[in-house]
């Protein structure tokens, strides 16, 4: 039986991880297979909710988009804090 | 100013809100700041926002630690959470139920755990470690999600239930991931709060969010995107929270981008006392009616 943590490692691989994404709503149980999965476990992977991975995978890129870009988001702190002063 | 015997309404602190809630400061009752915002920040910066902690009551809110996992949380981001706690001594600190990263993979965002007996163990011990290391356990935080996590052993409900006995910390209840939740993974919201337990509730926090296609299923989901306003179905839950859990509510508004104008800020922030208002009164009838004082 696969461990908690490693269900999690293949989780994160899952939603950050396009191509084995592709592969795996290719092939849920190859891919499970391959990830150390079997009995009731491949079997959940196989019904895996295919529509919110895509949507939570999506969702999760975006994230990660805005925080490799902080630059701008991050400078607004400094000359916003000057409001601290006035109060 | 400290005053824990009623509830209390605040907002998200966000820089594009600040001089909005300064200017208001009489009609805000706390303010919750990110914790990720101020860890790296130099220290004229951390001074400011110990000013802030003494203007008004300030809470930190953490979105990285990653607490909800079968690994242990990172050492060095709970000392980081320590020294910014120990310098602002905020009224209390939370953080999500959630896993954000496995070994060297960042998932960007904050995942659903699978709802198992073992990430309940994990998470026992990475609150454990928190609270030793900053000093007191964060109030723990439910999170919306686009996916019914997989491997599941428990409903939302039960899991969230078994997590706060386990690791004995307060519950905030984020209503509109809730809600998402129930809308996406189709189960009754009302039942879903009734079943957890109700005294653990010590927060709350309100949001919006949208609908999203896709766009080979047709299938819709509700995303928790803080960038819309708290919608309809969020306040009427407020009033039933309000109504059934006993504890005094800490309500934050949390927005995150698309910043309407101040005043319908703080009309939300009005309408939350009002539907708290309302389902207190409820409870306070209840409560007569059964001939407890």
């Amino acid at each position: 039986m696969i461990n908690p943590s490693s269900i999690e490692h293949f989780l994160a691989q899952l939603y950050t991880n396009e191509a084995l994404r592709a592969r795996f709503i290719q092939n849920p149980e190859s891919v499970g297979r391959e990830f150390g999965f079997d009995g009731d476990a491949l079997q959940q992977l196989k019904n895996l909710d295919r529509a919110g991975l895509d949507l939570a995978a999506d969702s999760f890129a975006r994230k990660r988009q805005t925080k490799e870009a902080p630059v701008p988001e991050r400078r607004r702190w400094f000359p916003r804090i000057s409001i601290f002063r006035e109060f | 100013m400290l005053n824990l015997q009623k509830d209390r309404f605040g907002l998200g602190w966000r820089p594009e809100l600040a001089a909005g809630i300064f200017a208001n400061i009489d009609k805000i009752d706390l303010v919750e700041v990110i914790l990720e915002d101020w860890l790296a920040a130099d220290t004229n910066i951390k001074n400011a926002l110990e000013t802030l902690a003494r203007s008004v009551p300030v809470a930190l809110h953490g979105v990285s630690l990653g607490l909800a996992s079968a690994d242990p949380v990172d050492t060095k981001r709970l000392d980081a959470v320590a020294r910014l706690v120990e310098r602002v001594r905020p009224e209390f600190w939370s953080e999500h139920l959630a896993f954000v990263r496995s070994r060297n993979i960042e998932i960007g965002h904050l995942a659903a755990p699978p709802r198992t007996r073992a990430t309940i163990d994990g998470t026992v011990k990475n609150v454990a470690r928190a609270a030793s290391i900053v000093g007191a356990r964060p109030r723990l935080e439910n999170i919306a999600t686009l996916i019914d996590p997989p491997f599941s052993e428990y409903n939302e409900s039960e899991w969230l239930t078994k997590t706060a006995a386990a690791t004995g910390a307060p519950l905030l209840l984020d209503l509109h991931n809730l809600y998402a939740n129930a809308v996406n993974f189709k189960f009754n919201v009302r039942e879903a709060i009734a079943a957890l337990p109700l005294p653990a509730i010590t927060a709350v926090h309100l949001a919006g969010g949208r609908s999203i296609l896709h766009k080979n299923t047709g299938e819709t989901r509700i995303l928790d995107d803080h960038l819309h306003d708290v919608p309809d179905p969020v306040f009427e839950l407020l009033e039933f929270v309000g109504e059934i859990a006993p504890s005094p509510l800490n309500i934050i508004i949390e927005r995150d981008g698309r910043y309407p104008p101040m005043p319908q800020i703080l009309r939300e922030l009005e309408r939350a006392r009002k539907a708290v208002a309302r389902g207190r009164a409820r409870r306070a009838e209840k409560l007569a009616s059964a001939g407890v004082s």
